[in-house]
């Protein structure tokens, strides 16, 4: 698996978990666990930098999504968002992100 | 057709805004801190010695300084952009502190400064210039001004570092009945100490320790969470990763009132520091901005005194955060608010906890309860309650007698001979006999009862 198209994963995620700015503990360990677990390539390192990167850059959801054209990655990334989302509890904002998500990548599934 | 005017601030009126921004003397000084921090200063010094002129104060530092071109920059009020990223571990942010704070407390502010490679340097704010003149004109001393300069301190020969003189303090506030200079500045340096302790405790211990001293007294941190104190506890922490690092959130509860030290306590407010003072710790680059209080996220109750929660913030938050010029005061996001929330619960349940704690209670015998609190450091013998022949007795006797009883046993406690008993079992304690006093107590009541019955 391309790596650069993971750290773009990470980064809807990121997107969806910190809508008001900022990552709980919990929804960056779930992201992380999530993405070892399928992809066990992807680093600790690569994941810290994924993140910060993240926050240095000015792009939005939909901007993420576009990057995202492999199929298989769709059904993943809805999940990844999903269970990070809620692993602290779902709020409104986060809510309405992750509906954006599976409206946008759930069309081919 | 619009046209375009000149609409520039009057310096004259505008030196006087500068000068009320709402600083206190304190607030005033860790500006100037904050400086000598991000200068990488490992010595910090503040001097006000009684003198034969008018009173002064200056900080002195051991940091990297600053050249000449780089002093007049940042001699500019608003030198930096506050939009700007700033590196970890730099304090300031708008580009303003060092001269807002010094014009709230001084009419004269002058800048020594000696950077390694470079030749030491001054320059000089006066208010009165600046008013008489209507212009921002900022004097730059010669080397022989500089050397000759009755309040120099820095040795510009042999170290690096930046010293901050402030003359024709405003601070005073002198009016005809006020008291003299020495003691209103004694004072000011007093509160000043308690509030550098407080403000900047994590720079005064660790790896990154740096020394910060009055008049040559060196000052102690004072942790607000008096973690070394016995009956400290530490509660739920969480790091919420965001742009440029990490909020921290760690939870405290301190120990109880009886518990504390006295010179902590003391240094921390007293019992009444203490309840008012529970809330959110919040740190800025590890400087205190906010000491305390619930921000409208909680209610402040005596239960809760103990409670306290820190929270770390990285500067690259300033503009979420809503970071003022005085770096005093800041509005939460609504996210950690809400990130918060979560958070206060714990801590004040359990000082509620640890104010309510009534003791162990350890049974000593079917009869009698020994209850320690040490939180109060009280120890008590109690009429034990779970006595079956007790129980019996009170299931069999009417009501306005087992009040009578209550009592008589809460009195019977409350009577025990406690001094005669210590002072008997530490002499001769085996001529203490309880074996036989059951009997004699059966015999006492009967000889009672039956002198009443023939007197009737």
């Amino acid at each position: 698996m391309n790596m650069e198209i993971l750290d773009v994963v990470v980064k809807v995620a990121a997107c969806v978990c910190g809508k008001d700015g900022v990552i709980s503990q919990v929804e960056e360990e779930v992201i992380l666990a999530t993405i070892s677990s399928e992809y066990p390539s992807y680093s600790l390192i690569r994941f810290n930098q994924t993140l910060d990167d993240f926050f240095d850059d000015n792009l939005q959801l939909e901007d993420y999504l576009e990057q995202i054209s492999d199929q298989n990655l769709n059904k993943f990334t809805i999940n990844l968002c999903e269970f990070s989302a809620s692993a602290d509890g779902l709020d409104i904002k986060e809510n309405i992100a992750l509906h954006k998500v599976k409206l946008i990548l759930g069309d081919g599934l | 057709m619009s046209r375009f005017t000149d609409a520039s601030p009057d310096p004259q009126s505008h030196i006087k805004t500068l000068m009320r921004i709402g600083y206190t003397m304190p607030s005033a000084v860790s500006d100037i801190l904050d400086n000598s921090i991000t200068a990488n200063a490992k010595n910090i010094k503040i001097h006000s010695l009684p003198s034969l002129q008018e009173s002064n104060i200056s900080i002195v530092d051991d940091g990297d300084g600053m050249s000449p071109d780089e002093l007049i920059q940042n001699m500019k009020i608003g030198c930096k952009d506050p939009g700007d990223e700033r590196l970890r571990g730099d304090l300031g942010r708008f580009g303003s502190g060092m001269k807002t704070a010094s014009f709230s407390q001084a009419r004269k502010l002058t800048v020594i400064s000696k950077k390694e490679g470079e030749p030491i340097c001054a320059a000089v704010w006066d208010v009165d210039r600046i008013e008489d003149e209507n212009t921002w004109c900022l004097e730059i001393l010669d080397e022989n001004e500089i050397k000759s300069h009755p309040l120099l301190l820095l040795n510009g020969q042999k170290e690096c570092g930046t010293q901050v003189i402030w003359e024709k303090l405003s601070c005073l506030n002198k009016t005809n009945h006020s008291l003299d200079d020495e003691t209103i500045m004694a004072s000011n340096l007093s509160d000043l100490g308690d509030y550098i302790s407080l403000h900047f405790h994590k720079f005064m211990e660790g790896n990154n320790k740096r020394n910060f001293s009055i008049n040559n007294a060196q000052l102690q941190g004072i942790d607000p969470f008096m973690t070394r104190s016995p009956g400290y506890q530490e509660g739920r922490s969480e790091k919420l990763r965001c742009k440029g690092g990490y909020i921290e959130i760690n939870t405290h509860v301190l120990p109880h009132f009886k518990r504390m030290e006295t010179n902590p306590l003391e240094r921390l407010g007293g019992a009444n520091g203490i309840v008012q003072n529970q809330g959110l710790y919040i740190y800025r680059e590890n400087r205190l901005i906010n000491a305390g209080g619930w921000l409208g996220l909680a209610k402040t109750s005596q239960l809760g005194a103990l409670a306290r929660v820190e929270v770390n913030v990285p500067s690259s938050l300033d503009q979420e955060w809503a970071t003022d010029v005085k770096k005093s005061s800041l509005q939460l996001p609504p996210r950690i608010k809400k990130e918060l929330r979560k958070f206060l619960s714990d801590p004040i349940k359990r000082s509620k906890r640890v104010y309510t704690y009534r003791g162990k209670l350890d049974q000593a015998n079917k009869y009698w309860n020994i209850q320690e609190n040490e939180n109060e450091k009280i120890i008590s013998y109690q009429i034990s309650t779970k006595n079956d022949l007790l129980s019996d007795i009170f299931r069999v006797i009417p009501k306005d007698q087992k009040s009578q009883l209550i009592k008589y046993l809460g009195q019977l406690a409350e009577n025990l001979p406690l001094n005669h008993i210590y002072q008997k079992m530490s002499e001769s304690p085996r001529d203490i006999d309880q074996e036989n006093v059951t009997d004699a107590l059966l015999e006492a009541i009967m000889s009672r009862v039956f002198e009443e019955e023939i007197i009737e």
